[in-house]
């Protein structure tokens, strides 16, 4: 199905579901917040450079590189059709983040404004990890909350690394539940926590951070969930809603929402959870599976 | 930010320190590399854990440099007067000197229904009980809905017990 046709079917759907859905204003999703102002974008994306590289192996998904799952990651966000996408650069000119301000540098520590490297790290510039997998060291202009830029530092010795021959690192990517190895410890699934870590590089904080109890792989936990779900799509059309929003985002909304602290998701209402899964099934879906360098701009068709 | 899920012992095993506090003092420095850092002091200390004096300051990395904002999604940030049970490790050391990051930090709330301190998780969800290696997490959940929150004092014996006999050995020191 062409983007344009799942649009015009996300209209028609949203169309026809408006009563219904406008009876139910529950969300769960949250952005982050920098002095009151949710963190975003300005130019309606944003440019990431993977220097993850290739473990040397093929990956559980398929994937014969762990760039390929960045921009897997990117793409996924980008399918969803908001008006925000992610550009996937992989490799290049790699420009440590880790340093002062000054120079050129966005914030301490995220080097020059629009430069978000993905890459691996054994320490965050220069301070120990502990328990952290991964984290987007987020730079944001204070008065606006404009996003500047966005590294994500991926540890390559996580803690809870499983010593398994499937795991890489402590890594792989894969689908599904999340997997131990042999050692039953952790093998972590770089596809879903970097689908996770996007969220934060676009704006969106923890659901069940801020009350809410919903299904979201940006929820803080890491779980089974290990695709966008409808109140992920939900959140980032809040903060980038086009002319088309998904039919559980409250089109016209040029800020974020946040729901009242404790509000949960109506089951009672089936289309606030259906809706979005339907237009997730019929969304434009392209997964790279070479690890060729090689840009993504789903919406865009490149 | 992605974390690596602790249970209840391990959060007292892999503790440096374990303290009840409450917040005097927030102040923010710029580190080495002029990154912002917030340094959070707990004064009115309980100590269950560790080699801590009358006060207690943990180094969080993050906070406002000039016109930009510095944010780590997940980072847990305080207020004056906020009253806590931390998990401290890795302060000085590590992005983050809590256990777990988020998991290592407990609420604690004076609750009007029990006339006594009670025990909540960092996102302010309710702890029911210590179920053998599980934080039991009060919500939407039927076993758990209605559920009392834990008072502080039997949740600091669950860690004394813990301490006494653990399920577990400490982690190497790193």
């Amino acid at each position: 199905m062409s983007s344009r046709s799942f649009r015009h079917l996300a209209l028609v759907i949203s169309i026809s579901m408006a009563p219904v859905l406008s009876a139910t204003s529950a969300h769960g999703f949250a952005c982050l917040k920098i002095n009151g102002h949710c963190a975003r974008w300005t130019q309606g994306g944003a440019i990431l450079h993977s220097f993850l590289g290739n473990p040397g192996v093929g990956l559980f998904n398929g994937t014969l590189s762990w760039d390929s799952n960045t921009v897997n990651a990117g793409n996924d966000w980008n399918a969803a059709g908001a008006a925000f996408h992610f550009t996937v650069e992989v490799g290049g000119s790699f420009i440590n983040p880790c340093g002062p301000q000054g120079a050129g540098h966005a914030c301490p520590n995220t080097g020059p404004v629009g430069d978000n490297p993905v890459f691996f790290a054994n320490n965050f510039c220069g301070q120990g990890f502990g328990d952290i997998i991964e984290l987007t060291n987020n730079c944001a202009d204070r008065n606006s909350g404009a996003m500047l830029n966005a590294p994500v530092f991926v540890n390559s010795a996580p803690a809870n690394a499983s010593h398994d021959p499937n795991s890489i690192m402590g890594w792989n990517a894969y689908d599904g539940a999340i997997r131990v190895g042999s050692d039953n410890r952790v093998i972590n699934d770089i596809h879903r926590v970097l689908v996770h870590e996007l969220g934060h590089v676009l704006g969106l904080d923890h659901p069940d951070d801020n009350g809410q109890m919903v299904f979201a792989i940006m929820n803080s936990r890491e779980s089974n969930i290990y695709q966008l779900q409808p109140d992920d799509i939900s959140g980032l059309f809040s903060l980038y809603p086009n002319s088309n929003p998904p039919a559980n985002s409250s089109g016209g909304n040029t800020g974020c929402q946040i729901a009242a602290r404790g509000a949960h998701a109506n089951p009672a209402n089936p289309w606030i959870l259906l809706m979005p899964t339907v237009l997730l099934l019929l969304r434009p879906r392209r997964r790279s599976e070479t690890g060729q360098s090689h840009q993504v701009d789903a919406l865009r068709g490149h | 930010m992605v974390v690596v899920e602790r249970d209840f012992p391990e959060l007292v095993a892999r503790a440096e320190q374990i303290v009840a506090g409450t917040v005097t003092d927030i102040k923010q420095e710029a580190d080495a590399a002029g990154a912002p850092v917030t340094l959070v002091t707990f004064s009115d200390l309980t100590v269950l854990k560790g080699d801590v004096g009358d006060s207690l300051t943990l180094r969080f990395y993050g906070g406002e440099a000039g016109e930009v904002v510095v944010h780590i999604p997940d980072m847990p940030t305080f207020a004056i007067g906020d009253r806590a049970v931390l998990f401290v490790a890795g302060n000085g050391r590590d992005v983050c000197p809590l256990v777990g990051v988020w998991q290592g930090r407990f609420n604690v709330r004076f609750d009007t229904t029990q006339q006594a301190d009670v025990v909540e998780t960092n996102d302010r969800v309710p702890v029911v009980a210590i179920a053998g290696r599980q934080i039991v997490r009060g919500g939407a959940a039927a076993e758990t809905a209605g559920a009392a929150a834990m008072p502080l004092n039997a949740f600091l014996d669950s860690v004394a017990g813990e301490l006494a006999h653990p399920a577990i050995s400490a982690p190497p020191v790193r």
